[in-house]
């Protein structure tokens, strides 16, 4: 299997190096660096958004989200998915629109000019950093444990960690946004293969699909149906997940980027509903490894469940294919994370010179690597549920992209509004406050709130 | 189509999940499950039909 994985990697770094050497131009403006050229065709768009969304998150957190919780799962992730590729047809219209209105350096900057307020972009990128680092960590940790048992005594977890770190860091700051939107491409494709891959063999070993859910139903008939074993997909979680999850490409910054630097309007919606295929795609393979999962390791812990289903129980070169297509996910994700809070930082920043700001944009995107590291190696291994925290930590801050991108002179009871509630959220995650209160989950309850203040909001500057 | 997801959205967080149903069975999948890719694959196929029909255009 090592000579298999070896023999993956150089391809795989073979073909990053030729995407950062290809995207390398000495004489580039910030503008260039940062959006690609702001000319990003339906296919290119598709597959870079494609990888960006789908991490590592769904190649480990979706499988042990399948073992552990069952078919509900499904609606946990996918059916969101469907909801947010239908959402993005309008909103990608109306942020573009806003955009060339008022020129596009990054969500942050664009929030700021739209409020007349430096604070209006300080909150932005506050959620941003707030809510994202913690979730590249995640992933980097996760990949890197999943690394270190399998490979035993070869490479310890910190090792690769600061590999992928290193080597994200280098291509991106060769490259810029096109390197990374290349080298998105290929991670997306293999990704693709390899999940589907794993996914038909752990069905084939279960059986096929009818054996499959048979057996489900004889070991664990909760798996079938919601909430789950556990009773975690319960209506309202379910409900939260949605919301948190459409609200992502408004307020996470490397897919508002993604969605402004595409060439034309057209290209946007047919990346919006190849997204949506794609998620079926890659979804469906996380269910049937999940399945095969609680078939045979159903009392196993995450590391051990995935290590034996992705690389003890399949064939040399698949597992190998496996590991490179690991570290491709993750790499695809954390960097177009971290990149997209350079892309930020850039954004507030009013003064100086074009390169100065280049300048700037490449600092920090070496620091935001380091913050990463520092704390991918203190972090739980509870990768799938930090993800939702991460989704509904962002999406607070809806109400103020929402206001930027629909009125004139949005009201600044907007960032009010949205500032609280992230702080709630932030309170009830550091059990200052309950999660639930009389019955109802917290997160929910903070939708309400965000949903009414906005309608009157939209009132106040209609009647004004 | 803005009120076609709207009716889905309700009807199936609504109806559809949390009344532990395993019935009807395809293939022995039990309802849930493919139900929910049943749901997802006509939101995608919203999504493509909506793209025609967006009555809007960049400007």
């Amino acid at each position: 299997m090592q000579v298999w994985t070896s023999i993956f990697f150089l391809i795989f770094f073979l073909l990053l190096g030729l995407a950062a050497y290809k995207s390398y131009n000495k004489n580039r403006s910030s503008q260039e660096f940062i959006f690609a050229g702001l000319n990003i065709g339906a296919v290119l768009g598709f597959l870079t958004f494609a990888a960006a969304l789908f991490s590592a998150f769904t190649f480990m957190g979706m499988p042990d989200f399948f073992r552990n919780h069952g078919a509900g799962a499904w609606t946990f992730l996918a059916l969101s998915d469907g909801f947010m590729v239908f959402f993005m047809l309008w909103f990608a219209y109306r942020l573009r629109k806003k955009a060339k209105v008022l020129g596009y350096q990054g969500i942050a900057g664009m929030v700021s000019k739209a409020y007349g307020n430096k604070w209006a972009g300080y909150l932005m990128f506050f959620s941003a950093f707030v809510f994202l680092i913690p979730y590249v960590s995640i992933q980097i940790r996760g990949i890197s444990i999943f690394l270190e048992a399998s490979y035993p005594g070869v490479i310890p977890f910190w090792g690769w960690a600061v590999g992928l770190a290193v080597i994200m860091l280098i291509y991106s700051e060769i490259g810029g946004m096109k390197a990374i939107i290349y080298s998105d491409a290929i991670q997306a494709l293999l990704l693709l293969l390899v999940i589907w891959i794993i996914g038909a063999v752990c069905l084939s070993k279960t059986g096929g699909l009818s054996n499959t859910f048979l057996k489900l139903a004889d070991i664990k008939p909760e798996l079938l149906h919601t909430p789950g074993p556990s009773g975690l997909f319960t209506t309202q979680f379910l409900i939260a997940s949605a919301i948190s999850i459409v609200l992502i490409p408004v307020t996470q910054p490397q897919f508002t980027t993604r969605l402004v630097m595409m060439k034309d309007l057209s290209s946007v919606h047919k990346m919006c509903y190849a997204v949506g295929f794609f998620a079926i795609l890659v979804i469906l393979p996380t269910a049937f490894i999940g399945f095969y999962g609680a078939i045979n390791y159903p009392d196993a812990n995450t590391s051990d469940f995935l290590t034996n289903a992705l690389l003890h129980d399949q064939l040399p070169f698949v597992a190998a294919l496996a590991v490179v297509g690991l570290f491709a996910a993750c790499l695809s994700t954390t960097n177009a994370q971290i990149f997209a809070l350079g892309t930020e930082l850039r954004s507030l920043i009013n003064s100086g010179t074009d390169q100065s700001k280049m300048r700037i944009t490449k600092i920090a995107l070496a620091v935001f690597t380091l913050i990463v590291l520092i704390f991918s190696s203190v972090m739980s291994n509870e990768l799938a549920l930090l993800a939702k925290v991460s989704f509904t930590g962002t999406s607070m801050v809806a109400p103020v992209v929402f206001g930027a991108i629909l009125y004139e002179k949005p009201s600044k009871n907007l960032l009010y509004l949205s500032l609280v509630c992230l702080f709630v959220f932030i309170a009830s995650l550091l059990n200052l406050i309950p999660s639930m209160i009389v019955g109802w989950r917290l997160d929910i309850l903070l939708y309400v709130v965000l949903a009414v203040g906005f309608v009157a909001s939209h009132f106040h500057i209609k009647n004004s | 189509m803005v009120f076609l997801v709207l009716v889905i959205s309700v009807s199936y967080y609504g109806l559809s999940i949390n009344h532990q149903r395993l019935q009807p069975e395809i293939l022995n999948m039990p309802f849930e499950f493919w139900y929910g890719i049943l749901i997802t694959a006509i939101l995608v196929v919203i999504t493509f039909i909506s793209k025609f029909i967006f009555p809007f255009k960049d400007e």
